[in-house]
């Protein structure tokens, strides 16, 4: 097996991070709770701490979630389709 | 009215022919954030702006509203002559209803007094969780009557710093809906708002009444 320096070694792992926060959606949770989800493509499992907060989001799940609405609306109040999350 | 005993001379001031009906929509938001009106242009502290961290919360299908002051009485009693006066001071000020709308939990566990919801898409569930009730959380109160709908006439009550307080029931009867009963909205005097309005203000608005 070939031995490889210190600086190849950083170099490889420099690359990785910088192609993983490129490509990520940042998402940020707008209901008032505690959200969790299993990304549908990746199966990479997220969790929102609450209303506001933000996380990195694989594209690949990330249009899925924000197609995500839930409907809200009592007693002659207009009924809206909140969006789960909105991207930041 | 004409009184035949005469009605009193000089400057008089009568009330109006309009009444009100029904309960008004009740909304609570974090008293973190701060009102819609902070202040408006009079210097009163009023309305609501939800934003994604705190959210104006709306109660749904509320009946049995009322709203109540609770104040501590006491006579000044001179033995000699009696009571001549009675010392006066509001304690707070009470919204106490009935909540018929469940759902969703992530609202209902402000009302219960129940911790952060933990809503699982994946699952398709929402978990409320109930422990010791948090003291630290206080809510601004906005309830809004339209009594007239054409010209856009409402009467806002607005309190600044409010807890639910008081123990809940659930009555859950056989081919009726659940209620939500005794919930109460005990407002409290806010320091950081202007003396006269501490706890918070009655607002009108009538164009056709009050307008120039």
């Amino acid at each position: 097996m070939a031995k490889r320096s210190i600086s190849e070694k950083y170099d490889t792992e420099d690359v990785e991070v910088k192609e993983h926060s490129v490509s990520e959606r940042y998402l940020m949770l707008n209901l008032s709770t505690i959200y969790t989800v299993v990304g549908k493509v990746t199966g990479r499992k997220y969790v929102w701490q609450g209303a506001g907060s933000i996380l990195p989001v694989d594209p690949q799940d990330a249009e899925h979630f924000l197609s995500l609405f839930v409907q809200r609306g009592c007693c002659g109040s207009a009924r809206i389709n909140k969006p789960v999350f909105v991207e930041v | 009215m004409a009184l035949v005993t005469g009605s009193p001379v000089g400057n008089l001031d009568l009330q109006e022919d309009r009444y009100l009906e029904g309960a008004p929509t009740l909304f609570v938001q974090r008293y973190e954030a701060d009102p819609l009106k902070n202040p408006d242009s009079d210097g009163f502290y009023w309305g609501m702006s939800g934003t994604t961290t705190y959210p104006a919360y709306e109660l749904g299908c509320v009946t049995d509203v009322t709203f109540a002051e609770n104040v501590t009485m006491n006579d000044v009693l001179c033995d000699n002559v009696g009571v001549k006066s009675t010392i006066q001071q509001r304690n707070y000020l009470e919204f106490t209803l009935t909540v018929q709308s469940p759902f969703p939990l992530a609202t209902t566990t402000n009302i219960l007094k129940g911790g952060t919801v933990t809503t699982n898409g994946t699952e398709g569930t929402e978990k409320m969780p109930l422990g010791q009730i948090n003291n630290q959380l206080y809510w601004m109160v906005y309830a809004v009557r339209v009594y007239d709908e054409s010209t856009g006439d409402y009467v806002v009550i607005h309190l600044h710093k409010c807890q639910f307080v008081d123990a809940w029931s659930i009555a859950t009867p056989f081919g009726d809906k659940w209620a939500f009963s005794n919930i109460k909205l005990r407002a409290f005097s806010d320091p950081t708002k202007p003396a006269a309005q501490s706890f918070g203000n009655i607002i009108r608005a009538d164009l056709s009444v009050l307008g120039t």
